[in-house]
């Protein structure tokens, strides 16, 4: 006689072909595939590094960032115990003020990109769901004003007008960046809203906000987060020049773009030009790290 | 023109095998294949997606890419080992001596340059001919694919000419160097049906023309009837079964042949009068082979002990019939069991669509509107459409692509509102209401499945969340207990295991996400579900089990299925009742039966006559549809169908609208030509007499 059980288990290999990964588990697998990519290593080490002194600055730091050293006045790093990145010409720890700055600048830079970010998908959603006149007057005319304005000019006027504060570099990198990522969520929904199951939703009357939250945005994240990720690096640039210009944190708090333009006379002075380089190249480490970690999210999302 | 019977052979493929190499390590797609081609030979390589066909392609191209191989083995082309050939050579013999027809004739053809110089270019570089006559012999050959105007179609870009002609010329590009082996891989999927055949047509002539040794590759059984001598049947990666056309066809051996041919809907055959049988499971991923016969996981016939173990080898059963089963002395095929069903009864309609219509406006902007001072146009999408379906029965809308199936079902579902007429459904007319002025109970009623399997679930929602959603929706259920209860319901009617319920669709296959489409259509119980082309995105094993599912699910909960579809033999399986549409205008209406007897519709006797019919004892009348369908922007007065019409009457047929006519049982015909004439006409399908 002939075998003719179909057992279901030898019928369908697929079923343990791939692990149920959900939640959390998918996530941690993922992060897991970037050791795959050195450069996003690096990326993310640099990043993680600067997080972890943000977070323990006043644990890794002997000195207060706007304490005053009489003592030892404009010494060049190594020189002195206790100042191992040296002092400025007012004796104020340059290490501790770094480590403050970093906690500065890693709270207000992800604080600016989550405010962008709900503006942008906001806008974006909205103009590629609906189309017609929402998309072509209200969202993306206004978007193409705002990104025709020359943006270190437009964070001036908003910061001489409201006055500098963390507060108001935020709605500064708002208005900057989120015409941008309008025109990315746009794109995306653009492409997604044409899909079968978008159709489905229609068809079983679900309600235009549900449809835009719960079936597109999701759909939406994966080029999101590279280019949140990519972004943060921009807006920790753009921290730096405001810091430059006078517009950061007021002072005396630390702030890098303020030390570099503080310290930025001791440039060609010989022996002082630690004093502006070093705060420099704890913001392109910082970008880099970001822009290295982007490169890495892109590359692993692209493959699954 | 019979292969001659000396072994001059173009091609031998001798215990090739071919792996990719990823981050998985070496994937052996292909582990060992061997393959003869006489010249003048025209072989049919079938299988599943994933069986290695288009990979054995590539490998004879040489177009393996940067992480395929051939590991072990040899290609031999006209007696040389393609191995040894250097680079140079290769891509002398490549477009000249071998040529390859894919699959998308507009991925093939470059969208920024004339169809004249990419012709040209054949020539040019294979032969060094004059820019001159190199446009001469390219539009002799124009003209031997049944090229239209062949000067005018020389200037074109390919987005100015149709699919079908993209294809004719993708095909004369490689006939033009005259080669000696001329690969296609299934290069008529992407075409409507009544333009394959005539694609097929023109594929056999030139094969006879110029004695050119095919191998065709395709899924589809009914075109390799057509087309070859020989055809060999594939199975993750090797040849399970070979022989002529009449062996594999008629005195099949292996039961992966047998599963395929038992998962095809006939023409001769309904759902009434025989069941189709899926063939379990799927083809197992090249690195997860079973140990011994890689179709033993899914063979009826599969013994512990025997079949997995070691390798299978391939057998000789008959002269140039080989078969890979260890058992094939053991199994015989009977074939799928008569369903001794009742016909669905008549129940009340459900829905009745009267006269209407969908037009869609265009605004010309041109200079010439404004001077004409017309800058409206109308898209005439849907015109006067009637029809009735009544409980529990399935309606088929047939037609083929531009024909205005799918605005039909955008007008049904209220994702856009017809231009005129009434729409009853449930009692009501819902023609001019769109989906989000529809109340609960409405939207609840009507569903709809689609073609789409990757496009159907959204991937970042888990199964129970995309099923539970409906339940809850609809109030079927509300609190979670019971909205998950219902879930591993619906599951269980559409035979998946429960735990399905927490996998995202990247985990399921096509098939499954398919299932998963109807158990969400069927879970708010609605009485009319739209399923538009639901299978022909499947393979055929998968395509049967989603066939078989509908039907049954169908049947459970008495729904009204209304099944769009282009597949004749699909929609002569499933269907009561079948709806021929033809730019935007019914054809010809009735029930099954008297759809696929005369008398027929012009068109519809086309439609059929260019059905592939996977028996090679079955003669087809021929008929070919000349031309493309019109634009529905400016659709021929009179007839739609009258600027193709095989039947064309004359000057009646471009004036007047033809009158609907009765032809008896709800039979409806819409020509001029009487109906006693329609009657007189030969079926289309007839068998052959004993063939011995």
């Amino acid at each position: 006689m002939t075998d003719t059980t179909t057992d279901s288990a030898r019928a369908n290999p697929a079923s343990a072909e791939q692990p149920d990964r959900t939640g959390w588990a998918r996530f941690f697998y993922s992060i897991g595939l970037l050791r795959e990519s050195p450069a996003a290593m690096l990326g993310l080490s640099l990043v993680m590094l600067w997080v972890f002194v943000a977070i323990f600055a006043d644990v890794i730091t002997v000195w207060g960032p706007n304490e005053y050293d009489y003592s030892a006045i404009s010494v060049p790093p190594l020189t002195v115990d206790g100042h191992w990145l040296g002092t400025d010409i007012s004796g104020r720890d340059i290490w501790s003020r770094l480590a403050y700055g970093a906690r500065a600048t890693l709270t207000v830079a992800p604080a600016a990109i989550l405010v962008c970010y709900f503006v942008g998908i906001t806008m974006g959603m909205l103009a590629g769901y609906y189309g017609g006149w929402i998309d072509s007057i209200l969202i993306s005319r206004i978007s193409d004003i705002i990104l025709s304005f020359p943006l270190i000019i437009l964070f001036i006027i908003i910061i001489t007008v409201f006055g500098a504060s963390a507060l108001n570099i935020i709605v500064a990198v708002t208005l900057a960046s989120s015409p941008g990522i309008g025109r990315i969520v746009r794109g995306l929904t653009l492409d997604l809203r044409n899909l079968e199951y978008v159709s489905a939703a229609q068809i079983r009357g679900e309600r235009s906000l549900y449809i835009m939250a719960v079936e597109l945005l999701p759909n939406a994240r994966g080029p999101l987060i590279v280019d949140a990720c990519l972004r943060m690096g921009y807006t920790v640039i753009t921290i730096g020049i405001l810091g430059f210009l006078g517009l950061g944190l007021p002072p005396p708090d630390p702030d890098w773009g303020g030390m570099v333009s503080e310290s930025r006379t001791m440039a060609t002075v010989p022996g002082m030009a630690y004093m502006p380089i070093i705060p420099s190249i704890a913001v392109s480490s910082l970008v880099i790290g970001f822009n290295l970690l982007a490169d890495g999210l892109r590359e692993i999302s692209t493959r699954d | 023109m019979a292969p001659d019977s000396s072994d001059d052979y173009v091609l031998e493929i001798e215990n090739v095998g071919i792996s990719y190499f990823t981050r998985l390590g070496e994937i052996p797609a292909v582990p060992d294949f061997s393959l003869k081609l006489k010249r003048g030979e025209s072989y049919g390589l079938v299988g599943e997606s994933g069986c290695g066909k288009t990979t054995v392609a590539m490998a004879i191209m040489n177009y393996l890419g940067l992480n395929g191989g051939i590991v072990k083995g040899r290609i031999k082309f006209e007696g040389r080992d393609m191995a040894t050939m250097s680079d140079e050579e290769l891509r002398a013999v490549r477009g000249s001596r071998i040529s390859m027809v894919y699959q998308e004739p507009m991925s093939a053809l470059n969208p920024s340059l004339t169809i004249g110089s990419q012709i040209k270019e054949v020539l040019v570089v294979h032969e060094g001919v004059s820019d001159a006559e190199a446009a001469e012999r390219s539009i002799e050959m124009l003209r031997d694919v049944n090229m239209p105007d062949p000067e005018r179609v020389m200037t074109r870009y390919p987005h100015q000419i149709s699919g079908g002609q993209q294809q004719r010329v993708v095909i004369a590009m490689a006939m033009l160097s005259n080669p000696a082996l001329l690969l296609l891989d299934e290069p008529t999927t992407a075409l409507d049906v009544t333009v394959e055949a005539t694609v097929i047509d023109l594929v056999v002539k030139l094969r006879e023309k110029f004695n050119t040794t095919l191998l065709y590759i395709s899924h589809n059984l009914g075109l390799i009837v057509k087309v070859c001598d020989r055809v060999g049947v594939m199975y993750s990666g090797s040849m399970v079964e070979e022989g002529t056309i009449r062996q594999v066809f008629k005195e099949t051996r292996h039961p992966y042949t047998f599963g395929l041919f038992d998962c095809i809907p006939t023409l001769g055959a309904d759902k009434h009068s025989r069941t189709l049988q899926p063939i379990p499971g799927q083809v197992s991923l090249p690195h997860e082979r079973p140990p011994g016969c890689s179709f033993g996981p899914r063979c009826n016939y599969f013994q512990q002990g025997v079949c997995d173990l070691g390798e299978t080898p391939l057998e000789t059963v008959a002269d140039g019939h080989h078969v890979r089963c260890l058992r094939i002395d053991e199994i015989s095929h009977v074939p799928s069991a008569a369903q001794s069903d009742v016909v669905g009864g008549e129940g009340d309609p459900v829905l009745d669509v009267v006269n209407m219509s969908k037009f869609y406006e265009i605004n010309d902007v041109s200079l010439a509107s404004l001077i004409k001072g017309q800058s409206r146009h109308y898209v005439k999408a849907n015109e006067k459409i009637s029809f009735c379906a009544q409980r529990g029965r399935t309606v088929a809308i047939v037609g083929e692509s531009g024909c205005g199936k799918s605005t039909f079902a955008k007008v049904l579902t209220g994702l856009e509102t017809a231009t005129e007429g009434e729409i009853m459904f449930e009692g009501r007319n819902i023609a001019v209401i769109p989906v989000h002025k529809r109340d609960q109970d409405l939207i609840r009623a009507m569903q709809m499945v689609f073609q789409n399997p990757d496009g159907t679930l959204n991937p970042s929602h888990s199964v129970g969340h995309c099923i539970g959603r409906v339940i809850k929706k609809f109030g079927i259920r509300t609190d979670s207990e019971g909205i998950r209860e219902q879930v591993g319901e619906m599951l269980d009617v559409v035979r998946l295991p429960k735990a399905f319920s927490t996998r995202k669709p990247r985990q399921l296959s096509g098939g499954q996400k398919q299932r998963i489409a109807v158990a969400r259509a069927f879970a708010g119980n609605p009485s009319m579900v739209i399923a538009d082309e639901p299978v022909s995105a499947l393979d055929v094993s998968v395509q049967a089990a989603v066939i078989n599912l509908l039907n049954d699910v169908q049947k459970r909960y008495n729904t009204t299925l209304l099944f769009i579809s282009h597949d004749l033999s699909v929609v002569r399986f499933l269907s009561d009742e079948i709806v021929v549409m033809y730019l935007g205008e019914i054809m010809e209406a009735g029930s099954s039966e008297r759809i696929f007897m005369p008398p027929y519709h012009p068109y519809t006797e086309a439609l059929l006559s260019a059905v592939p019919i996977p028996d090679p004892d079955i003669i087809q009348k021929r008929i070919r549809l000349e031309g493309e369908m019109p634009s529905a922007l400016d659709p021929p007065g009179g007839c739609r169908f009258a600027s193709r019409c095989p039947r064309y009457l004359g000057k009646i047929c471009n004036d007047e609208v033809p009158p609907d006519q009765d032809a008896g049982d709800g039979h409806t015909i819409k020509c001029h030509i009487p109906l006693h004439e329609l009657s007189a006409v030969e079926p289309i399908f007839n068998t052959r007499e004993s063939a011995d």
